[in-house]
């Protein structure tokens, strides 16, 4: 199910340049204000032992709309989305998470996501918190068992 | 006899006067409070300590680590042994990003008597019946730690300076290294310890009025330990910390031959949650 992103930002873009583009867009975005969705991801927790260490975590990501549609998931944190699917209800993902702080999961309609707006455009999001069992990084610490 | 003394005194007060103060994060308090359940086997070098119960092999453990202005404290007061002989002090004299070097005052070796050694707690323990005690005797001295990028290693040269119980010299050198794979922090260390003659002499010889059957007179000269530790920490939580390890330890033949010493080699083992306040 999964296809390509590019190739609809490009043909976005040029819709964008024709004469009738204008109105189009403005009928999906009204479109897109009526879809029903939830985004869940589990675990929405992550925790590393010292602050500012990366924390990794595999998150189960699902997710269902009320309606069908071309729908991609994007990490907050990187330029590209994660996964798209097309014209589906429904979705899961693993995700395998990286991150020295807070990474926030969207779910973007994909006929909207042209590259620079993507972020913008999310019809349902969702937040995995980080988080560090020793506030500090001292490099004191214990260093021995016993 | 009291050159070792002064010449420790005189280091210490010369570390002082001459300290580099810390920088302004280091003066802020730091403190960090946790609370330790687990289960430990840890076979004891005395004759006659061994766990035994169930209850011996669970521990529950108060780690205080705090540290303001340069000075430190990190304290272990455990169960089984109270504050004194887990509680290491000390003061950063020079601090540097790549190594430091402190004021230490620690103890090496955990004192004992016929009534409390290992886990054995006022309880007469038929092998030491008759023994003098071995107090609690921290050795004070310094402490040299080089931090590398994911590992530290140190020396403390320290002396039996405030006690007087015996005297004698420690020198405790250890390195570790901390793999970070993924949440995990994975930790192999090891390091050797000599202990002078008054040291090894103080915990394990046999003085002629401890003299007992099995129990003849025994100097036991200078001593060492060498010790492998490998360690996992895995944060469940904010506020829970797992923690599995063992540790491998060898001793001299001057101090495994001693009539109250068990066993030349020992391998503890340790598994606890840790509560982080």
């Amino acid at each position: 199910m999964y296809f390509n992103c590019n190739g609809i930002a490009v043909t976005l873009v040029i819709l964008l340049f024709s004469g009738w583009a204008k109105s189009t867009f403005a009928q999906q975005q009204s479109d897109i204000g009526e879809i029903q969705s939830e985004l869940i991801a589990q675990p929405n927790k992550c925790v590393a032992i010292n602050q500012g260490r990366a924390c990794f975590a595999k998150v189960n990501v699902s997710w269902t709309l009320d309606r069908p549609a071309n729908i991609c998931l994007v990490d907050s944190l990187k330029s590209r989305p994660l996964f798209c699917w097309q014209n589906v209800l429904s979705g899961r993902y693993l995700y395998n998470m990286e991150a020295d702080k807070d990474v926030q999961l969207r779910l973007v309609v994909v006929e909207k996501a042209a590259k620079q707006a993507l972020s913008d455009m999310a019809i349902a999001q969702t937040t995995i918190k980080v988080s560090w069992l020793y506030k500090t990084n001292s490099r004191k610490r214990r260093w021995r068992l016993f | 006899m009291y050159a070792p003394r002064f010449l420790t005194v005189m280091l210490f007060l010369f570390a002082i006067l001459t300290a580099n103060m810390a920088t302004a994060e280091e003066d802020e308090f730091q403190w960090n409070i946790a609370a330790e359940l687990g289960f430990v086997h840890s076979p004891s070098i005395i004759k006659g300590a061994e766990q035994s119960d169930f209850s011996d092999f669970i521990f529950l453990n108060i780690w205080l680590e705090a540290y303001y202005k340069g000075f430190f404290i990190q304290t272990n007061n455990y169960r089984n042994s109270g504050v004194v002989g887990r509680t290491e002090l000390g003061y950063e004299i020079l601090v540097e990003d790549d190594y430091e070097i402190d004021f230490i005052y620690k103890s090496y070796f955990a004192g004992f008597d016929q009534y409390n050694a290992g886990a054995v707690i006022d309880e007469l323990i038929e092998e030491l019946e008759g023994i003098d005690e071995r107090k609690y005797s921290p050795h004070a001295g310094l402490r040299y730690m080089r931090y590398f990028d994911k590992s530290v290693a140190w020396i403390d040269v320290a002396y039996e300076l405030f006690g007087g119980y015996h005297n004698g010299w420690v020198v405790d050198t250890f390195y570790n290294r901390v793999y970070e794979i993924r949440n995990w922090d994975i930790s192999v260390g090891g390091g050797a310890t000599y202990f002078s003659d008054k040291t090894t002499d103080y915990f394990f010889g046999i003085d002629a009025n401890e003299v007992a059957l099995n129990r003849p007179v025994y100097e036991t000269g200078s001593g060492y330990r060498v010790e492998l530790e490998s360690s996992a920490q895995y944060p469940i939580s904010q506020d829970w910390l797992f923690t599995i390890g063992a540790t491998y330890s060898h001793f001299s033949n001057s101090i495994a031959n001693s009539p109250i010493v068990a066993r030349q080699n020992v391998i503890r083992f340790r598994l606890s949650v840790s509560y982080v306040f």
